[in-house]
């Protein structure tokens, strides 16, 4: 793919989501690590989802 | 993070409740526990890791931690308690973290409960709860108490706050402090991004979903490619991990041939006097031999020919018999040779060997009747005449001999005065030096540096093999995305894919970034503590795995130096101060991510042991100055030392007092 595809603006969000949530739970460690990753895989499809529509 | 107070009963040998409150002042941040060898100050230390993780470090029945007195007093059906209690005040929140053990005895037998855990809470406004009132279900309620010791101090961090003298020892050199100094410095949450986005091979990870995601449409050569795309990126996984193994090889190998010839260069000079004193040994078992051959032919021809060897003796008597008479007065008008024998024959025969007729009275016999009284025996002056003749040429025979064997006992004599000459050398050699073996030091380090080059070889061929297991991903990713992307699922699987690579890219590279950043910071922290605590010329360096070692400049080279146990103490707590100098503030950052890091307390137990006077004052200084709290269990004569430096920084202070070997107060 392309990098031209990629909105920037939805790749800062995403940044900023993935690490807030990775350093609160680097504190916590509330969360399972497969927890971290369906929340990830789960926070990258919603919002460049929404993106495309 | 402060640590308000620690209550207590029944622990080991605390058997009285007794609550100790340390200073949480920031003006005096040091609480001292003080008391000997065997006082429990150890004990203390461990109350913090039983009450926060449920386990403590004893040498000894380290699960059975009811007071002796108590435990050997209780009657059947009794049940008593070993309680921990710890007050911590962290972001504006007070906890008070309770840990209770229930011992029963039955049939003359004590045994523990398993150990049961309480937090409770009071946050800014003064609101009060416990830790796991609002969940259900027992496995949540332990799972949201450990979740908060967490939030407090994770149990991998403690090692780095909570120090006994062992650990002390190890902190810089254990041999990967990398995850630590990570949750330390605040780098675990951009290290944990990377982890779950993960990779096209691992499954469970965010792309590798996103990866399986895509639908083949049933097409065997997407899932041809697919297959190769996996099956090289596992193959990258073990070399990964082959390359891991023989790095650590080579760390081990780098590290081993460096002590070795620092052993050599040291020993530089001990190697000549060893090189000289082995020539020695050398030319005296040379000497020796030929002393022995010198004395063998000596003996031999002293004793192999009899007759000559009464020369030896003979010689210092002809000598004199020859002086004696020499200038002894004898009358020698006899003829040589001539005897009584001689003259009695001719006068029996009538006639003289000239032919003249011997006849009693006649003229030829009157004159030999006149000899008679030269010749032997009436004569000694023919027989003297005789005599110095003959031992004249004996002389002769016997003073070459003689010579003979008197070069030889000459020669033996310089022999053996060489050989003592020399063993004398070797003993003053060999008091300089201790008897070093260099040969095997030599030997192993050849071994060591082909070994490193087999090494190093393996690392290169593993490499290129890694090389080409990339480029076959790369060309298989290609294959696959324009096999699959002709659906238009397929197109937005890779589009989420795509942005997915491109933040684990991205954190990747800031976690480098940060890392790089964070660890020059470091040293350059742990360097400035370390010249406030040691007055030298060295320097410390920490390398890509947090190991720190201490060098030096040599002809404008670095070399590492060597470290006594007082050294390695003052290195390592340079480095405990600089981590939680750094852990305590926020690490400067020119973008959005904050890798703000909590304070922690300091717990020592004997942290002077090993160090000099000089290095107990400069320590007990900088401590209190790099953290937010510090709390010391110090022997006393540690204490007389760290007192005047330390004294206006204490807000608190106790002894411990021992009464027996299973009761310790605190007063």
């Amino acid at each position: 793919m392309n990098s031209n595809e990629i909105d920037e603006k939805v790749l800062a969000k995403l940044k900023v989501k993935i690490l807030k949530e990775e350093q609160d739970n680097a504190k916590t460690q509330a969360k399972k690590s497969s927890d971290m990753v369906d929340f990830i895989y789960t926070t990258i499809k919603n919002e460049v989802h929404k993106a495309l529509k | 993070m402060l640590i308000k107070s620690l209550k207590y009963k029944n622990f080991r040998q605390y058997k009285d409740e007794n609550v100790v409150e340390f200073s949480v002042d920031p003006n005096r941040n040091v609480t001292i526990i003080l008391g000997n060898n065997t006082f429990g100050k150890t004990t203390l230390l461990q109350m913090f890791n039983w009450c926060l993780y449920d386990h403590a470090n004893f040498n000894d029945n380290k699960t059975f931690l009811l007071n002796y007195d108590t435990s050997s007093n209780m009657f059947d059906g009794e049940n008593e308690d070993v309680l921990v209690e710890i007050v911590i005040i962290q972001d504006g929140y007070e906890y008070t973290i309770t840990r209770k053990q229930t011992y029963y005895k039955n049939n003359g037998k004590v045994t523990p409960d398993k150990s049961k855990l309480n937090i409770k809470y009071k946050d800014k406004n003064g609101n009060t709860g416990f830790v796991g009132e609002n969940v259900s279900g027992s496995m949540s309620v332990e799972k949201e108490k450990e979740s908060v010791i967490n939030l407090i101090l994770p149990e991998g961090l403690s090692g780095y706050f909570f120090f006994d003298t062992e650990r002390v020892n190890n902190v810089s050199t254990k041999k990967d402090v990398t995850e630590s100094v990570k949750g330390l410095l605040g780098l675990e949450a951009l290290d944990n991004a990377v982890k779950h986005l993960g990779s096209r091979e691992a499954k469970t990870s965010v792309i590798g979903k996103f990866y399986t995601a895509l639908s083949t449409d049933n097409s065997d050569k997407a899932d041809d490619a697919l297959q190769l795309i996996h099956e090289n990126e596992e193959k990258r996984i073990r070399i990964a991990k082959d390359l891991e193994s023989i790095q650590e090889q080579i760390d081990y190998f780098e590290n081993r041939r460096e002590v070795l010839e620092k052993k050599l260069r040291e020993s530089a000079e001990t190697r000549a006097l060893q090189k000289q004193k082995e020539n020695l040994e050398k030319q005296v078992k040379s000497e020796q031999k030929s002393l022995d051959e010198q004395r063998n032919e000596l003996l031999k021809s002293f004793g192999g020919e009899l007759s000559k060897t009464r020369y030896f003796f003979a010689e210092p008597l002809i000598e004199r018999a020859f002086k004696y008479l020499e200038h002894a007065k004898v009358d020698d008008k006899g003829v040589y040779g001539v005897n009584a024998q001689t003259i009695a024959e001719i006068i029996k025969q009538g006639h003289c060997i000239c032919g003249c007729e011997v006849k009693e009275g006649n003229e030829a016999f009157l004159h030999l009747m006149e000899e008679l009284k030269y010749v032997p025996p009436e004569s000694i002056g023919t027989t003297i005449k005789n005599y110095k003749k003959a031992i004249k040429q004996y002389g002769r025979m016997a003073a070459g001999y003689v010579e003979g064997l008197d070069s030889k006992i000459k020669a033996i004599s310089r022999s053996s005065d060489r050989i003592d000459e020399w063993q004398e050398e070797i003993t003053a050699i060999s008091a300089k030096i201790s008897d070093t073996n260099f040969a095997p030091i030599e030997e192993e380090l050849s071994d060591v540096k082909a070994r490193l080059k087999d090494e190093e070889d393996k690392k290169l061929s593993k490499i290129r093999e890694d090389d080409d297991c990339k480029r076959n991903v790369e060309k298989y990713k290609n294959i696959y995305e324009r096999l699959t992307s002709s659906s238009a699922k397929n197109r937005e699987i890779l589009r989420y894919i795509a942005y997915a690579e491109k933040i684990s890219e991205w954190i990747a590279q800031t976690y480098q970034e940060k890392e790089q950043k964070i660890r020059v910071e470091l040293e350059e922290r742990v360097n400035e503590i370390f010249a406030e605590m040691y007055s030298g010329h060295r320097t410390v360096r920490i390398n890509d795995k947090y190991q720190v070692s201490l060098i030096t400049m040599v002809n404008g080279k670095e070399q590492r130096t060597g470290e006594s146990e007082g050294l390695i103490r003052v290195k390592n707590f340079a480095f405990i101060a600089g981590l939680v100098q750094m852990a305590k503030e926020q690490i400067s950052s020119d973008d959005s991510i904050d890798l703000k890091t909590e304070p922690y307390p300091l717990v020592l137990d004997a942290p002077f042991s090993n160090a000099d006077e000089e290095h107990v004052k400069n320590i007990s200084r900088k401590l209190p100055e790099v953290a937010e709290q510090v709390i010391m269990f110090v022997m006393e004569k540690d204490w007389k030392y760290a007192k005047p430096v330390v004294m206006d920084r204490v807000g608190a202070q106790y002894n411990l007092e021992k009464i027996n070997e299973y009761y310790t107060r605190l007063v």
